[in-house]
């Protein structure tokens, strides 16, 4: 499959420009070494953004709340209960559901001016994972196929391109070879589930019945050439390689500590966003950890606390893990949600009223 | 539609009748294509687009061939819920209705519920239609790994490969219940006459069609290297279900 040219000085430029402009969070020596101490001061950022060698996207679906995380408003009625906290940067406030970003707020840039023209979950997710308004002609890879594209995979035991929690609706790798399309992990503390024969089937036996299948499929193979059915076959050469290799190991979190578990968060996001650092880690380039039921028309407040405290939790821990590994200055991680509705409170979707927001972090 | 109508008529309304007919027809049994018409082209009636089954086929398709009782129960329906919700305010006391809601949540809470049908559970996965099980499921769920939606916004569902499907294929729990003793397919294997009818009623079960001569010679060989027909027959299945004309609706 033929892809676009893009020459290297474009994709320098493109990930210059995407790191500066977009989504640019801290590079090098920014914040504490004091492990997870999250009520230790952050120095202030040092700029010189380095060139990232790896991409964390958080993405929370649902649409999270601006006015509530990382835009709060509490001066105006439409600001809704959340109070405001003071970040380490002077004039800069986050909401009081994020204590430990706050502090490390000098080390994150905020982008609050963003807009989007829908307001339909799916078209904006789409739009948020690939750029591209989403269209009936063609399916437009995702940001990480992109990057596994235009760069070689540093570890070539592993696939480069991981797809953590629920994934509904991604676009993968789009019109990209199927090779490139993230790998799905449902959950992070289960990891890749069947990588292991069954008990009763050797290795010697497994392969005769792989050839056993290609000999059956001969047949409907020749008669349909079919990008469809080719990416299955791509895939199966990417699952057999997987089995049995050493470096699934990644997959293990009971490897971490029980403290570190801990400082993530014992939920999916927490332990998600474990997962993308050891896996950021063993050199892959683009890992989505995306997290849902942002969505919150009820019970907003009571929802938030908990939803955010994790977000909190985890993405403060995971800035200070890739910092302590000396990761950070490589890796550039994005939180991103698909657009932003005051959840909860009285919203007329095109009727000039709120705008509707986008954000990233 | 006015032959169906006719037809429908015809059959005194039987809906069976009408299908018979439907899914006989010449213009239903077109086979797949593999790509749209392009504007421009003649549209010469081609069939219907090569399509992977969504994930309930394939679900569904397995179990049928693994268990004899692809349906041992079913989604409660109103009936059921009627005895547990069903409340006379005219006379109901604190007590009973705090009684009926204790009973509504040992039954049907989804706690409760979900514990329940585990008596169908092969290595955790219940086995029932997928129209019968609780929606949405987990994430790593058989179906959700093929595409089925998570139900937090419409059209979730997918049939783009993944490398978690094949892995599934090749290794899961699903695929290898049915080379079991006591599972459908192996049963109906176990009682064919010959290993030629039982080699034809592998593809026919698998595949819904017969062998060709390339497909007997390659099973024939298998056959004859295996330790014992049980083997070579599992072996046969599995590479069935590997093969992409299996996933794809033809």
């Amino acid at each position: 499959m033929t892809t676009p040219e893009i020459s290297g000085f474009q994709r320098r430029q493109f990930m210059a420009t995407a790191a500066s402009s977009l989504l640019g969070v801290s590079f090098a020596n920014i914040l504490t070494r004091d492990g997870f101490a999250a009520d230790a001061p952050a120095k202030l950022p040092v700029a010189a953004p380095g060139k990232a060698q790896h991409i964390i996207y958080l993405f929370m679906s649902g649409a999270m709340s601006h006015i509530d995380t990382f835009d709060p408003n509490p001066d105006v009625p439409e600001g809704g209960e959340t109070k405001a906290i003071q970040t380490r940067v002077p004039g800069m406030v986050f909401g009081e559901n994020l204590p430990k970003l706050s502090m490390l707020a000098g080390a994150l840039a905020v982008v609050r001016s963003l807009t989007t023209e829908t307001g339909d979950h799916t078209q904006a997710q789409y739009l948020m994972r690939t750029g591209y308004k989403l269209i009936n002609s063609i399916r437009h890879p995702a940001m990480g196929a992109w990057m596994l594209n235009q760069t070689d995979r540093i570890n070539r035991d592993l696939p480069g391109n991981f797809l953590i929690g629920n994934g509904d609706q991604h676009p993968g790798a789009g019109f990209l070879h199927a090779s490139l399309s993230p790998v799905p992990i449902a959950n992070a503390e289960v990891g890749l589930e069947n990588t292991e024969l069954p008990k009763y089937l050797d290795e010697k036996l497994f392969n005769r019945r792989l050839v056993l299948a290609s000999q059956f499929d001969r047949r409907f193979q020749t008669k349909h050439p079919n990008l469809e059915i080719d990416a299955y076959n791509q895939l199966y050469v990417e699952a057999k390689r997987l089995m049995g290799s050493d470096k699934l190991e990644v997959f293990d979190l009971k490897q971490e500590t029980e403290e570190t578990r801990d400082a993530y968060g014992q939920n999916s996001f927490g332990q998600g966003c474990l997962l993308a650092r050891r896996l950021v880690e063993q050199g892959i380039r683009y890992v989505e950890v995306s997290y849902g039921s942002w969505d919150m028309h009820q019970d907003l407040y009571v929802a938030l606390e908990e939803k955010a405290g994790f977000l909190d939790n985890a993405f403060s821990s995971l800035l200070r893990d890739l910092e302590a590994k000396g990761l950070l200055d490589k890796t550039l991680v994005v939180l991103a949600t698909e657009f932003i509705a005051p959840n909860g409170r009285p919203f007329k979707v095109g009727g000039g009223g709120d705008p509707v927001r986008e954000l990233l972090a | 539609m006015k032959l169906l109508g006719d037809e429908l008529v015809r059959n005194d309304f039987n809906l069976k009748e009408l299908m018979r007919t439907i899914l006989y027809s010449k213009t239903f049994q077109r086979e797949a294509t593999d790509y749209d018409v392009t504007s421009g082209d003649a549209y010469y009636f081609p069939g219907p687009i090569l399509k992977r089954m969504t994930s309930e086929q394939v679900w569904d398709s397995i179990l049928t061939l693994a268990v004899q009782n692809p349906w041992p129960f079913q989604r409660p329906d109103a009936k059921d819920f009627a005895p547990n919700i069903d409340v006379d305010l005219s006379i109901a006391t604190l007590e009973s209705l705090e009684a009926v809601a204790a009973k509504y949540e040992a039954t049907y809470y989804p706690r409760s519920y979900n514990k329940s049908i585990q008596k169908f559970a092969y290595q955790g996965n219940v086995l029932c239609r997928a129209s019968e099980l609780p929606s949405p499921l987990p994430g790593g769920h058989f179906l959700r790994q093929f595409g089925q939606g998570d139900r937090e916004t419409i059209n979730g569902q997918a049939a783009t490969a993944t490398v978690p499907q094949i892995l599934a294929m090749l290794n899961g729990p699903i695929t290898h219940v049915m080379l079991e003793t006591g599972s459908a397919i192996y049963d109906n294997v176990v009682e064919a006459a010959n290993a030629k009818d039982a080699i034809d009623l592998i593809f026919i079960s698998v595949l819904t069609r017969k062998p060709t001569d390339d497909d007997r010679r390659v099973a024939s060989s298998e056959m004859s290297r295996a330790e014992r027909p049980g083997i070579g027959y599992g072996n046969v299945i599995w590479a069935l279900l590997n093969t992409k004309e299996f996933l794809f609706i033809e």
